[in-house]
């Protein structure tokens, strides 16, 4: 779906050229679910900025399902089928009732009213808004706002969702609210999704876990291998899940406990099955 | 006492169809020196009720005294109060305005007509507790500063007025995990050597469990419950149930508990939760 091919990044600083992302390759395959972690300043963000050509390699490719982001002839192609949602839900609401705001995306596609309006009848329904269709945005919580932003990418009807840290803003039930919604888009309708974060009880839910340290990718692999090398994460400051820790301890008391345990579920099933 | 709070109410629009109680009753004391988090999800009061400790906020109804300050009287210099009671707001960093780092958080002193030597050596303390240096970042914009450390800077920019109290509103927001740490550790330090009192506003008990002397769980613009952390933490599944996010660990003893496991209740860390496993396991459940 997604290929990203020996990139390195670099922008101009004061100083002079700062590398953001260095010989970078990664490949998104179709109804993918890939958490992305690493510190502020590893690249994450540029790298998210990569998948939909909101930035384009200073060397090296990316490519969306063999159209590569460097033509500027594909611009609206990649981002109407790669859709970008950012951390802060108030700098991406543009209008002042939610189904306005959902409705801009495809209006500026051109599509035709009848059309639009059972788009966003469903992007509404898709992150469960109908009901606040007609609320103005800026009297919503945190987590609502983040899925109305959700809804108006799922409008254009994108491939491939690209969050960057949509839930670094939002209290705890409104992180619930967003990662619930976004894990039933990837699992029920197959929606791809590249999901940013700093909070690891958020990337153990992804297939796929991608460390970034330095512009570089440091490890890759499913949640339950990649956590399994923490002395190389705390290498990187990184922690793993404190239930995957709390397995590993038991582990070294000579307990039969698995040492990639991810989840309070999965714990209380192993301890009291 | 350093915050008295009685009988406080605060309503929002009051008189419109739009009034909002954001805040009924509140009753609560903070003694000098304290460490206190206040807990709660958004929309439970807790910023409405901070807002009420340096006068930007007027009660309702009830009073709050501060520092021996009845913040409702008349007369009341509310200057002398935000000199005492510094209140650090949600992605400070947004307010960072001036050319350099140095005139940013030498701003408030200024504003107090301190000497420009008094000025400087505060400046150099405020940037100090922060771990920023003062050499590198002076006269540098807070605009080219990283994340962190803007919101050290505009951190810093508080401490510079040397409060008595300090309030933090979600001072670790959008951080990643390491700035994250290093805040709270810098939070630590201050309280230490400054013995001010530290009241910590936060969406996580998991946060601030480990610096607090004392919790107090904010719900629907009331206190829900308050406590030691070990004490809060025991009473996890009804902390779910107001919306509030419970520790992992905490969890996993509530679950087993549900389950029949003889475990306490109130553990607060890794190492406590391995031992009381352990005890468990051994007593007839190792596999």
């Amino acid at each position: 779906m997604i290929r990203v091919e020996n990139v390195s990044y670099s922008y101009q600083a004061e100083e002079g050229p700062v590398a953001a992302l260095t010989d970078v390759n990664l490949s998104i395959e179709r109804g993918d679910f890939v958490a992305i972690i690493g510190h502020n300043g590893s690249g994450k963000s540029t790298l998210a900025k990569m998948f939909n050509g909101l930035l384009i390699p200073s060397q090296g490719r990316v490519t969306v399902m063999g159209k590569t982001t460097a033509d500027p002839e594909q611009n609206w192609w990649i981002r109407q089928h790669v859709g970008l949602v950012f951390q802060n839900p108030d700098n991406q609401l543009v209008a002042t009732m939610v189904e306005e705001d959902v409705a801009f995306g495809p209006e500026n596609l051109g599509i035709p009213p009848a059309q639009i309006r059972e788009r966003v009848e469903q992007a509404l329904a898709q992150v469960d808004m109908l009901d606040k269709r007609t609320h103005a945005p800026h009297l919503l919580s945190g987590g609502q706002k983040q899925r109305v932003a959700i809804a108006g990418i799922l409008a254009m009807r994108p491939q491939c969702l690209v969050l960057d840290e949509p839930t670094a803003m939002l209290d705890p039930r409104g992180r619930r609210e967003v990662l619930e919604t976004v894990l039933r888009l990837n699992r029920e309708e197959g929606i791809t999704v590249i999901w940013i974060t700093h909070h690891m009880d958020e990337a153990v839910l992804a297939r796929r876990v991608v460390v970034m340290e330095r512009g570089r990718i440091a490890m890759e692999g499913p949640p339950r291998a990649v956590f399994l090398r923490r002395e190389e994460l705390q290498k990187l400051d990184l922690d793993v899940p404190v239930i995957t820790r709390l397995a590993q301890l038991l582990a070294d008391d000579g307990y039969a406990v698995p040492r990639d345990v991810l989840t309070v579920e999965e714990m209380v099933s192993l301890l009291c099955p | 006492m350093s915050i008295i709070v009685s009988g406080l109410t605060h309503v929002y629009s009051p008189g419109t169809p739009w009034a909002t109680v954001a805040l009924n009753n509140v009753s609560l004391e903070i003694a000098d020196g304290e460490v206190v988090g206040l807990i709660g999800h958004t929309g439970s009061g807790k910023s409405t009720l901070v807002q009420h400790f340096n006068g930007l906020l007027k009660p309702t109804s009830g009073t709050v005294i501060v520092q021996g300050i009845n913040l409702g009287a008349k007369g009341v210099d509310l200057r002398t109060v935000r000199r005492k009671v510094g209140l650090v707001f949600q992605y400070p960093e947004h307010q960072l305005f001036e050319e350099t780092v140095a005139a940013d958080v030498a701003f408030g002193p200024r504003n107090l007509g301190l000497s420009d030597a008094e000025v400087e050596k505060r400046v150099r303390a405020a940037l100090a507790a922060v771990e920023l240096d003062y050499e590198a970042v002076k006269d540098r914009s807070p605009f080219e500063l990283s994340g962190g450390q803007m919101r050290r800077a505009a951190i810093a920019g508080v401490l510079a007025m040397e409060p008595e109290v300090l309030i933090l509103d979600e001072p670790t927001a959008g951080l990643d995990p390491r700035s994250r740490a290093e805040l709270l550790g810098y939070l630590r330090r201050i309280h230490r050597e400054r013995g001010i009192t530290l009241i910590i506003v936060s969406h996580s008990m998991e946060e601030v469990a480990a610096m607090v002397h004392r919790i107090v769980v904010m719900d629907k613009g009331s206190v829900y419950a308050q406590g030691t952390p070990r004490e809060i933490f025991s009473r996890g599944t009804e902390l779910r149930a107001i919306g509030l996010d419970v520790p992992p660990l905490t969890r996993l003893m509530l679950e087993l508990r549900a389950r029949g496991m003889e475990l306490p209740a109130d553990v607060l860390t890794l190492e406590e939760a391995r031992a009381a496993l352990k005890a468990c396991l051994v007593k007839g459940e190792k596999q």
